[in-house]
């Protein structure tokens, strides 16, 4: 067995790929669905349906799943005319998601869905060119979903649940002012925040053809009373930038309707196709408003005018026997940023990724799950509107997602490949 | 466990991702159809580093020459020699230190308010650098057109900044200190002078010959057209920056021609009181009113008192305390002299003396295939103001981040934005891949 799982894994350093998705979206909510191209609206297979398509609980049995990304998202810069590639800081990043789901009659189902569908970090080299924009971000959202399903008729369900978010924003840049001392200004925005929405789906499993319908609603998460922090302000200038202030922002989450197909092929093998397409057009300004204004500390809205964006994705699974699957999976992600509006809070382009997956059963209730995705965000070379910035991002990003899944009910399944127990 | 090893190993194989950036390339310095090999630059203050009203070291090292030396040297540029100053405040040529921000009280109020004064302590002594010649850095504060050519100019009673480091005072030219060293490439900005001297003294006519004055095109003309020829004999190629106009720097722009701010009671006193002087072309109104001026234009009636409009610029060295507290420009004793103002007539003899100036220069890059920079196009753009990486500019005093305190020479940022003006023209003229400064390294304005 022990053999059989490095191999694997050397199989998934080759194949190595998979993606996040266009804007501040994590396209990363289940390992199953990561390995086949985060494909999941037409397939439900596992508890992550919670997130992909709420109805599809009718047709998963009652179990639990959790699971963990770690994803290197890798950007360089590089100023135009200026000779030089600044890459910024390499940092790792770890949505996650739990899920779990019962049956509570033959009808209906119960789920709780804990995941992270938004979020974002860039972490620019103290002193790049492009500290008087930013020099960090950090954007995180965890969101809480209890969800219904209801199986209207032997093979059509639907279902709903509520969202409620938590999260944080953390913003970090310089202010073009110099004290005595030579130090440059800084400011720090730093708050809590949350928001409620709502999932809806439906679905339809034939015998070879799944069939889904979902729709995510906007989450509009809000800023009360976040901490705005000035370091190193000159005194001559100390009441433009009044000590303990705060304040509110917010911030949308687009809300996101998908569709998606599979087909059974063959009884060990499926295939997947989801299109998704996200209302990015309700972020069109990040504003402001402090507690205390002054000539230097304006409610200025800064322009974000975002697009609506499409994103297509395929996906395969091959059932090798009742312990194995292997799967893969490519997209392609449009950017919701239009040219001129590129910033680096979000050095965002279009985007094309591979995943590659595998899940291995231990146990009659235990089965584990892992999953890669490589991305690379096509490079873009324009000039930012509103700051001046001009040149050119590029952006790579690897994810390896580890899962595991605990039937409430074992099966009765029988290895197919290794007569070894387990 | 086995899936302990796995994770291991996915551990590492992100690792391994991680540590490798996406593969953008930059491109890699060429000199083109340039030889930097031995680079000089020559002109005034601006070529110098001058800036807050001195020369200092710290505005040496933040000169736009020595920001193009640093590039150049990554296409085959050599040693850029500078004839630094010694660290400290700065000479402004007469003994006083530059300016800085600091608290000062103003006249109408006990609190303190930030503003310009001098630097606490002396003037840096212009130490004498000249055994350590030649130099690159040929810039000399206050030189006109006609000075650089002129053995006089670098005697112990011509130019002081000159004279402490060129190789025999007296004999020695600007000129020719910067062919000692056999350039390869060169930038000349010079001229400016030739129109500034008059313009921020006033436009007083001239009582002497010492006194400033426009000079006249065809000194300018055949002074530039030496100048380059002599630089370009020996194969060198260059680039030379026109000239700005006058109305884009805040010395002539910071004081408002409509300072005086009456209530209808005050307008109706002062209009009470020109009329019993019978000066009835001058009447006051409630709100914003101009200054009072002497206009001594050409024409114009010796002595001739008015309001100043739109037109007229108020220089940045009136009193702001004789403005405020002095009746300065609302007493019919107390009009505004010359000195102090370039009225309409004034601005528009500097503006056409300037423009046929450029054209002078622009006339002499074609003829000598030299990089021509804009710099009077690129100084406009600050009226409005630009914006480079985050960092918003204008032409304001203090609040606009790009200009030093004195009002006309740049701050180290706004010398950085200068010199990749120079690097994009060169790189355009001799199709150079020269890179531009990163802006942001460059410091603004500091405050207290």
């Amino acid at each position: 067995m022990k053999q059989k799982y490095i191999l694997s894994m050397l199989l998934l350093c080759c194949l190595g790929t998979t993606a996040w998705a266009g804007g501040f979206k994590i396209g990363l909510q289940g390992q199953k669905q990561i390995g086949m191209g985060h494909t999941g609206i037409g397939f439900a297979q596992d508890a992550a349906t919670i997130y992909f398509n709420p109805a599809g609980m009718s047709f998963v049995k009652s179990q639990l799943n959790g699971s963990v990304n770690l994803l290197f998202p890798s950007t360089s810069f590089l100023q135009k005319g200026s000779g030089q590639v600044i890459n910024a800081v390499n940092q790792a990043f770890t949505p996650f998601s739990l899920y779990g789901q019962v049956k509570l009659s033959k009808h209906l189902n119960f789920g709780l869905g804990v995941y992270t569908p938004f979020g974002s970090g860039m972490m620019y080299p103290s002193g790049w060119t492009g500290r008087y924009i930013l020099n960090r971000i950090d954007l995180q959202s965890v969101y809480i979903q209890p969800t219904l399903s209801i199986r209207l008729a032997e093979r059509f369900s639907i279902g709903g649940g509520f969202v409620f978010s938590q999260g944080n924003m953390l913003l970090q840049k310089d202010i073009p002012l110099q004290n005595a001392n030579g130090q440059v200004a800084n400011a720090e925005l730093n708050g809590k925040a949350n928001g409620i929405g709502y999932n809806l789906g439906a679905y339809y499993k034939g015998c070879r053809l799944g069939l889904g319908a979902v729709y995510h609603s906007k989450v509009n998460m809000k800023v009360h009373n976040g901490l705005a922090t000035f370091n190193n302000i000159p005194q001559a200038a100390a009441s433009s930038f009044p000590l303990d202030n705060t304040f509110t922002t917010s911030l949308p989450l687009p809300s996101e309707l998908g569709f998606g197909l599979s087909y059974k092929l063959h009884e060990k093998f499926v295939v997947a196709i989801d299109y998704n397409y996200t209302f990015w057009k309700s972020f069109d300004s990040l504003g402001f408003d402090y507690k205390y204004n002054t000539a230097s500390l304006t409610d200025a809205k800064s322009p974000r005018l975002y697009e609506n964006a499409s994103a297509i994705r395929i996906g395969a699974q091959w059932r090798v026997c009742d312990d194995i699957a292997l799967r893969a999976g490519a997209f392609y992600d449009q950017t919701p940023i239009k040219d001129g509006y590129v910033n680096p809070e979000l050095p965002d382009n279009n985007k094309t990724g591979i995943t590659a997956g595998f899940s291995g059963r231990l146990s009659n209730r235990f089965s584990v799950d892992l999953s890669a995705l490589y991305e690379s965000v096509k490079e873009r070379a324009q000039t930012n509107i509103e700051t001046g910035l001009d040149g050119t991002f590029k952006t790579k990003a690897l994810s390896v997602g580890f899962g595991l899944n605990y039937k409430l009910h074992g099966c009765s399944c029988k290895s197919c490949c290794n007569k070894k127990k387990y | 466990m086995n899936i302990l090893k796995l994770t291991t190993y996915i551990g590492l194989g992100a690792y391994l991702f991680s540590s490798c950036s996406p593969n953008l390339k930059a491109d890699t310095a060429s000199s083109g159809d340039a030889d930097f090999s031995r680079y000089v630059a020559i002109g005034n203050s601006l070529t110098s580093g001058y800036a807050d009203g001195a020369l200092s070291l710290y505005g040496q090292e933040n000169s736009f020459p020595k920001m193009l030396a640093e590039k150049f040297a990554e296409a085959g540029g050599g040693e850029f020699k500078i004839p630094y100053m010694d660290a400290g405040n700065g000479n402004d040529g007469q003994g006083h230190p530059k300016r800085v921000l600091g608290y000062v009280i103003p006249c109408n109020s006990s609190s303190p308010t930030i503003g310009p004064k001098l630097a606490n302590g002396t003037a840096t002594p212009l130490n004498n650098v000249a055994a350590n010649g030649p130099y690159n850095l040929v810039g000399v504060p206050g030189a006109r057109s006609y000075d650089a050519i002129l053995s006089i100019y670098s005697s112990s009673f011509g130019n002081p900044f000159l004279n402490r480091f060129c190789k025999t005072p007296g004999v020695s030219t600007m000129l020719s200190e910067a062919l000692r060293s056999n350039p390869t490439f060169y930038t000349m900005w010079l001229g400016n002078n030739d129109a500034l001297l008059y313009a921020t003294g006033g436009a007083v006519a001239p009582t002497g010959f010492l006194s400033p004055s426009l000079t006249d095109t065809t000194t300018f003309g055949l002074a530039m057209r030496l100048m380059i020829d002599s630089l370009s004999k020996t194969g060198a190629k260059g680039a030379i920056a026109n000239i700005p106009d006058v109305t884009s720097v805040p010395y002539f722009t910071t004081i408002p021609w409509n300072a005086v701010v009456l209530t209808q009671g005050k307008a109706d006193t002062l209009n009470a009181i020109f009329a019993g002087a019978n000066l009835t072309n001058i009447t006051w109104n409630a709100g914003p009113n101009g200054l009072l001026i002497v206009d001594s234009s050409e024409g114009a009636i010796n002595g001739f008192m008015r309001h100043a409009t739109a037109e007229d610029l108020i220089l940045i060295t009136t009193p702001g305390d004789s403005l405020t507290c002095g009746q300065w420009g609302v007493n019919p004793y107390k009009a505004l002299r010359d000195q102090y103002v370039l009225d309409k007539n004034e601005k528009i003899e500097i503006q056409e003396r300037i423009a046929q100036y450029n054209d002078i220069i622009k006339t002499i890059a074609n003829a000598y295939n030299l990089a021509h920079v804009d710099m009077n196009s690129y100084i406009k753009s600050f009226v409005p103001g630009i914006i480079y990486n985050g960092i918003s500019m204008n032409a304001k005093y203090i609040t606009g981040g790009a200009f030093s305190l004195d009002g006309i020479h740049p701050n180290p940022r706004g010398y950085a934005l200068i010199a990749n003006e120079f690097i994009k023209s060169i790189n355009n003229k001799f199709k150079a891949t020269i890179s531009l400064v990163d802006v942001s390294q460059y410091n603004g304005i500091v405050f207290p």
